[in-house]
Formats: C-alpha cells, sequence, structure tokens
C-alpha cells in the first residue's frame, strides 16, 4: 500500500495533501507500508458499493504514524500485527 | 436581529412523489401567504444529481413554484447542507442583501439499494481512506467502540437514545417511523456495523421542509408567530477520521457550539430544548457532551434518568431526531431549525414540551467534518 511521506518533515500520509498540515511543505514521496498495528476494526454488515458484504473494517497505524483504513474477513483486534496488501478496490490486511 | 417567522414540514419516509412534489408541498403554504415578500430562495440540497439526476435543483424549484424571478441558490453541505443553508439565509437578511427568504430543504433518496446509497453517501470520505471499505454507519460504530472503552456507559443507555426517539417520532406525524420501539427490540435488532443495530441508525429517507427567515422587524408585520435566531456558530475540522486525535469528541462541534453560545450571550445550561445531529444514537451523547450539555463521558447517564425526554429539564430530539424522523439529508438541518420554531411557538403538537423559550440545534456533515450550531429565543 501506498502512503505519501512530507519530503521536508518526514510525516507520513494515507491520503494525498497539497500541503503538508505539520510543516507546510508541499513535497511528498511515495512510501510503500506493508505492516501496521490495528488501533480497532469493527465488523460492518451493511456494506457500500463496490465491496463484498460482510468485511472487518480494520483503523491501522504505521510505523510512522500513518494512518488508515482496511479490509479483512478475519478476526483482528487491537494491537494485532498487520499485513497490509492490495486487492482490486483497496487496502486489505491480514494479522501477522 | 433574524427571526423565523413560519415553518411547514412534507412528511419524511418513502414518498412516491418526485422531488419537485415533495419541496413544494412544503414550500406552498409558505409561497402561497408570502409570495409578494419573499425576495429570495435558498434551497439545501446535497443529492440531487447522484440520486434525482437533476442539477441546479434550486432554478427548477423556483420555476415550479412560479416565482421563477426571485434570485435562488443551492446550497450542499451534505448532511450538514440544512444548517449551511439556515446560516446563508440568515446572513442574506442580516447583511440587507434580501428581506424575506424562504429556505427549502428536500432531498429525494429512497428507490435505490442500501449498497448504492451507503457508497453516495461515503463519497464524502477522503478517496483514499474510503478505499479501505468504511461507511459513515461504520465510523459511528468506531466512536461507540472508543466511547465505551473510554467511559464505561451501560450498553443499554446508547440504545436508549433510539427508544426515546423514536417515542418522540410517534408523537411527529411528519416523521419517517411511527412507531415506539422497546428496548429489548433495539437490543435485539440487526447489527449494521458492530456494536451499533439497525434501529440506532437513522433510515434513508425522502422529505422536505420549508421556513421563512425574515429580519425582527419584518416579522411584526408579517402577522405570524416569529422566533429570534440570536446565536450563530460554523465551524469545521478535518475530513479525515484517521487523522483525528479523538474518536468519542468532535472538534466542530464543540467550535460551533461555542461561537453559537458566544455570540448569543448565552450558556448551553441556558437552553430548554436541542436538536442534535443523532444519525446513529452515539452521536446524540458525544454531541450533548461536545455542545456543553453534560461533562465529557456523563451524556449517557442523561438517557438513564430520562432527563433528555420530552418531559425531561432538557428536552432533545423532540422531533424524533434523524434517528426516528428520518434523514433526508437537505432537509435535516432545516427541520432541525422548524423543529424548534414549533416548539418555541407552542405549535409542537403531541411532542409540545413545556415552558421552553430558548432552543439549540446542531447540523453537522460529514462525520463531523463541518458544523452550524443556532441559539434561538422567543421573540
Amino acid at each position: 500500500m501506498e502512503l505519501y511521506r512530507c519530503s521536508k518533515c518526514s510525516s507520513e500520509y494515507v491520503f494525498r495533501r497539497a500541503v503538508c498540515p505539520k510543516c507546510g511543505s508541499k513535497g511528498f514521496d511515495s512510501v510503500e507500508v506493508k505492516s501496521a498495528v490495528a488501533l480497532d476494526s469493527v465488523h460492518l454488515i451493511a456494506t457500500p458499493e463496490p465491496f463484498p458484504d460482510d468485511y472487518r473494517v480494520v483503523m491501522f497505524q504505521s510505523g510512522n504514524g500513518a494512518r488508515g483504513f482496511c479490509r479483512t474477513t478475519s478476526d483482528v483486534k487491537r494491537g494485532d500485527r498487520l499485513r497490509i496488501g492490495m486487492d482490486e478496490n483497496g487496502p486489505v490486511c491480514e494479522p501477522e | 436581529m433574524v427571526s423565523i417567522v413560519a415553518a411547514n414540514f412534507a412528511r419524511f419516509g418513502k414518498r412516491d412523489e418526485d422531488i419537485f412534489a415533495i419541496s413544494s408541498e412544503s414550500a406552498l403554504p409558505i409561497v402561497d401567504k408570502f409570495r409578494d415578500v419573499i425576495d429570495f430562495v435558498v434551497v439545501s440540497n446535497s443529492y440531487s444529481g447522484e440520486f434525482n439526476d437533476i442539477s441546479g435543483l434550486n432554478n427548477l424549484l423556483t420555476t415550479h413554484l412560479a416565482i421563477e424571478n426571485v434570485p435562488s441558490m443551492r446550497v450542499d453541505n451534505t448532511s450538514g447542507s440544512g444548517g449551511s443553508a439556515v446560516l446563508v439565509a440568515k446572513s442574506l437578511v442580516a447583511s440587507d442583501e434580501a428581506k424575506n427568504v424562504l429556505v427549502i430543504g428536500a432531498e429525494k433518496m429512497t428507490g435505490y439499494p442500501t449498497k448504492k446509497s451507503t457508497r453516495i453517501i461515503a463519497s464524502l470520505l477522503p478517496p483514499e481512506e474510503r478505499r479501505g471499505g468504511p461507511s459513515l454507519p461504520s465510523l459511528a460504530a468506531f466512536m461507540t467502540r472508543s466511547y465505551i472503552r473510554e467511559f464505561s456507559p451501560t450498553r443499554e443507555s446508547i440504545a436508549m437514545v433510539a427508544v426515546k426517539n423514536h417515542h418522540n417520532g410517534a408523537l411527529n406525524p411528519y416523521a419517517h417511523f411511527q412507531a415506539d420501539v422497546p428496548l429489548e427490540k433495539v437490543m435485539a435488532s440487526r447489527i449494521i456495523a458492530d456494536p451499533l443495530r439497525i434501529f440506532e441508525y437513522c433510515p434513508v429517507s425522502d422529505g422536505a421542509v420549508s421556513l421563512l427567515v425574515t429580519s425582527d422587524e419584518n416579522s411584526k408585520s408579517l402577522g405570524n408567530k416569529s422566533v429570534k435566531i440570536t446565536g450563530t456558530g460554523a465551524s469545521s475540522g478535518t475530513s479525515s477520521i484517521t487523522s483525528r486525535e479523538s474518536l468519542v469528541s468532535i472538534d466542530s462541534v464543540k467550535n460551533s457550539a461555542k461561537k453559537a453560545f458566544k455570540s448569543a450571550r448565552k450558556t448551553p445550561q441556558d437552553m430548554d430544548i436541542a436538536e442534535l445531529h443523532d444519525m446513529a444514537s452515539i452521536l446524540e451523547i458525544v454531541e450533548s457532551e461536545d455542545v456543553g450539555f453534560f461533562k465529557k463521558g456523563e451524556g449517557w447517564k442523561a438517557l438513564e434518568t430520562g432527563e433528555t425526554s420530552i418531559d425531561g429539564r432538557l428536552p432533545i430530539n423532540t422531533s424524533g431526531g434523524l434517528n426516528s424522523k428520518g434523514h433526508p439529508i437537505g432537509a435535516s438541518g432545516v427541520a432541525q431549525t422548524a423543529e424548534i420554531y414549533l416548539q418555541l411557538t407552542g405549535q409542537a403538537g403531541k411532542r409540545q414540551a413545556k415552558n421552553v423559550s430558548t432552543g439549540f440545534s446542531l447540523s453537522m456533515a460529514g462525520f463531523g467534518n463541518n458544523s452550524t450550531s443556532f441559539v434561538y429565543e422567543v421573540a
């Protein structure tokens, strides 16, 4: 999964911004994240298009503090270490 | 000072009519009476493009109502469109740009599979967050889990928001749901996003509501009962849920309420009644704390004591709230103002609260990306 790292202060974000909210820099580098820690997860039954029915949405945090969401069909608990990957719809994850 | 002098609802729920018919059902009683003096129309609507294949709804609506020579605009601020529209109307009058503004809040959302509606509404999230699969209801579930971890409320107290608001909705002829739902039924109902259940979420609804906003001076000559808008506050926060420091508090809610109370020279404890944005049960509790009605972490106790019931010290969501009245997105914030108007003028029928002369409403966009708060007083 791709993250955006501020080229000046090294803050990382899951989503692209025009300006770094921490230092005001406009330069970002793309970095790959392959693992993260689960902050919490929610079992979602009524899911939006284009996703499949019935999965867990996991809020994760990367080693450098970037936070985002990924999907999984596994039972994920707070504090679990995750492997992050991608499918055709977006980030997916599994407990390590 | 700016006042509201009329409010009229078209019933919220699953409606067979199109958005023009629903909108005019709410607006025509006001237009018929004040046609000659309405000099601006503000239409609150968020998804006419996505749900109805319509753009420029304000121009089409004024033509439909045969007031096409009156200038108009459409305000879109997702779930907070209604509050923004009322703020625009208030500002038009306060700046003397207009004297009598018709506000129409309208949305036609039913008729699509839930999965599609959920996608359309989730389009307000940052694209990269959205690709991870959250829905707006799932964000409320994350909030609930955090709130339970941090403050240890009883699970039943959170569900009691749905019990209270369905009771209020059953007393409101314009509400989507017209029946009480006991706690046992809420707690046994289908899970949508763990731990929240279907009765704890607002339904997908159609609906419309209209207001006439005017100057305090004009209100006397128009002959209707009036309510003053004495405080306003608008505030924004990040659209990125995962960037927030806390999931049990919403900055835009806190800041907009603070501004509104300051401009009205009132405190939260001065309020007699309130309408909050209860898209999910937990939101009413969190907002009631962020607004300042209760200490952080203690809002759930008011559900157990009945403090926020119609006959309690501070009735919240006497209309049924979004939870029971329904959430036709562009109409919701306007409907909150309309409910406070009806309550403060003694026109709320079976759900009328006693001895109310001050009121508060919170219109919230997205999952707190943006909020607009109002303080009202009897003229």
